[in-house]
This record gives structure tokens, sequence and C-alpha cells, in this order.
């Protein structure tokens, strides 16, 4: 693989916070497949560099929460990730509640 | 129980720590709205914390130690505390003209002299505060949810700087 796939594949992998397959296929639309194959060393088609490229540059400049999360997943060390966990958690379980 | 009480989940416990209540008196107590009391209640009943004994609830006494040790956790409490802080925090900021809450803190040095006065006021404060609970003059008819929230403390700045650092 060519050291510009294997960057932005990184990259990628790392903004989604090393995301399983299923999660990677989901998330930029190639097959499930064709990600195992290039995670093994198979050159990538343009249009999936392309699409990965894409991919890497909304996730870091999106800030909306989703992405936030997946570079909290990434970045934070797990003390941190922890404590975000637990809020979140308690939004979440209180929100349920209120609203059921 | 998979994770910590909520803040609205222990006011009710507290509630009924002081004897069974139905719904009316629930409501009441905790100021919590029927329609939300009825969900939260549910939860804890899936939990074994709470157990309806005919038209009222109370605390589970029989199956205490399963979920005594979970709620008093210091994970749990830790979970609450900071719930209560990040409340009162937030109600400071944002009630300009009623405030209800007085939120105080300064950053300041202090001498070995100084800071021997200072444990002292909090030692004054600490054991006025267990009076209180202790010798309660007007508690009867109030409702739990009436109660003072009353936070005190002190910290060295550079220590909790450096305990923020390692959280990231």
């Amino acid at each position: 693989m060519l050291h510009e796939q294997k960057l932005v594949l990184e990259e990628y992998m790392r903004l989604l916070g090393n995301p399983t397959f299923r999660e990677m296929a989901a998330d930029s639309g190639i097959q499930l497949t064709r990600l195992f194959r290039i995670m093994n060393g198979m050159e990538m088609r343009l249009k999936e560099y392309l699409i990965l490229k894409k991919r890497v540059e909304e996730l870091e400049s999106s800030n909306d929460l989703q992405t936030l999360a997946f570079k909290c997943k990434a970045s934070l060390s797990g003390r941190a990730r922890k404590e975000l966990e637990e809020l979140m958690k308690r939004f979440l379980k209180q929100q349920q509640l209120m609203a059921a | 129980m998979k994770d910590g009480l909520l803040l609205v989940e222990r006011l009710i416990l507290e509630s009924l720590q002081d004897g069974k209540k139905n719904i009316d008196e629930l409501a009441y107590d905790t100021g919590i709205k029927k329609s939300l009391l009825v969900s939260l209640l549910s939860n804890l009943f899936n939990d074994h914390i709470v157990v309806k004994k005919g038209g009222s609830y109370d605390l589970n006494y029989e199956n205490k130690k399963d979920w005594l040790y979970r709620v008093n956790s210091k994970e749990s409490v830790k979970g609450e505390v900071k719930e209560l802080f990040l409340s009162m925090v937030n109600q400071h900021f944002e009630e300009l003209e009623y405030r209800s809450c007085g939120l105080k803190m300064k950053k300041i040095y202090v001498s070995q002299r100084d800071e021997k006065i200072l444990h002292a006021h909090f030692r004054n404060l600490e054991e006025f505060v267990e009076n209180l609970e202790k010798y309660p003059v007007e508690s009867n008819d109030q409702p739990t949810h009436a109660k003072k929230v009353i936070f005190w403390g002190q910290s060295d700045y550079g220590a909790l700087i450096e305990n923020s650092l390692i959280a990231c």
C-alpha cells in the first residue's frame, strides 16, 4: 500500500476511535470486504482513497457532538473518557426517565 | 442498577428514609412532579431499591444488602456530588435577579498562621452544620426538598490544576 494511503487510513481510524470493520463500512460507505482487504495491504482504489480523505477532513473540522465524541474516544486518556462517559450516562438516564 | 443514582433518585430515597409514602406524599416531600415520580419509582422498583406496599412506596429494607452498597459506593456518591455542584454552579451564573443560592470562591495566598485560622473557621462551620443536623429546630413539617445544600472546602491551586491535567 502506498504511504499516503496508509496515512489517510491511520488518520481515519484514529479520528473514528479505532472502529470495527462494520463501523468503518457504515461510516464510509465502502464495502466491508474491501475494507478488510485494504487493511491487509491491498491497494485502495482512487474512489476509496478520496472517500476516506474526505471523511478525515470532515471529522477534523466538524465540532458536532458525534464528531466530538469520536475525537474524545480517540484522543483522551482512559480517565477522561470515563469522566465523560459517566456524565453522558447521567444526562441520558435523566432524559429517558423524564420522557417515559 | 448499572450506574449510580441520579440526584432526583437520591431525593426519593431520602424522602422514603423518613417513612413510607404514597405518591401524593412523595410529590409533596420531594417537589417532583407526579408524572416524573412515577417513572423514577418504576426504575427504582426495577432495581429492587423501592417496594410498593398497598398504595405506598417504601425502601426495600428486606434486600438492603443488594443495593445499599452500590447506592453508597464511592463512584456513585462522587457522581452525585459532581451533579449537585454542577447544578449549583449553573444556578449561580443563571439566576441574576433572584439568588436562591450563593457560591463563593477565592484564590488567595494564605500564610501558615492564617491557614490555622482558616481551618478553625472550617471546623466551626462543620460543628455548626453537624449540630443543625443532630438537633433540627423546625424540620418536622418541612419537605425534604426544602433542605439547604451547603458545600465547603479548600485545596491547593496547584493540586487542583495537576488533578485536572491528569484527567486529560
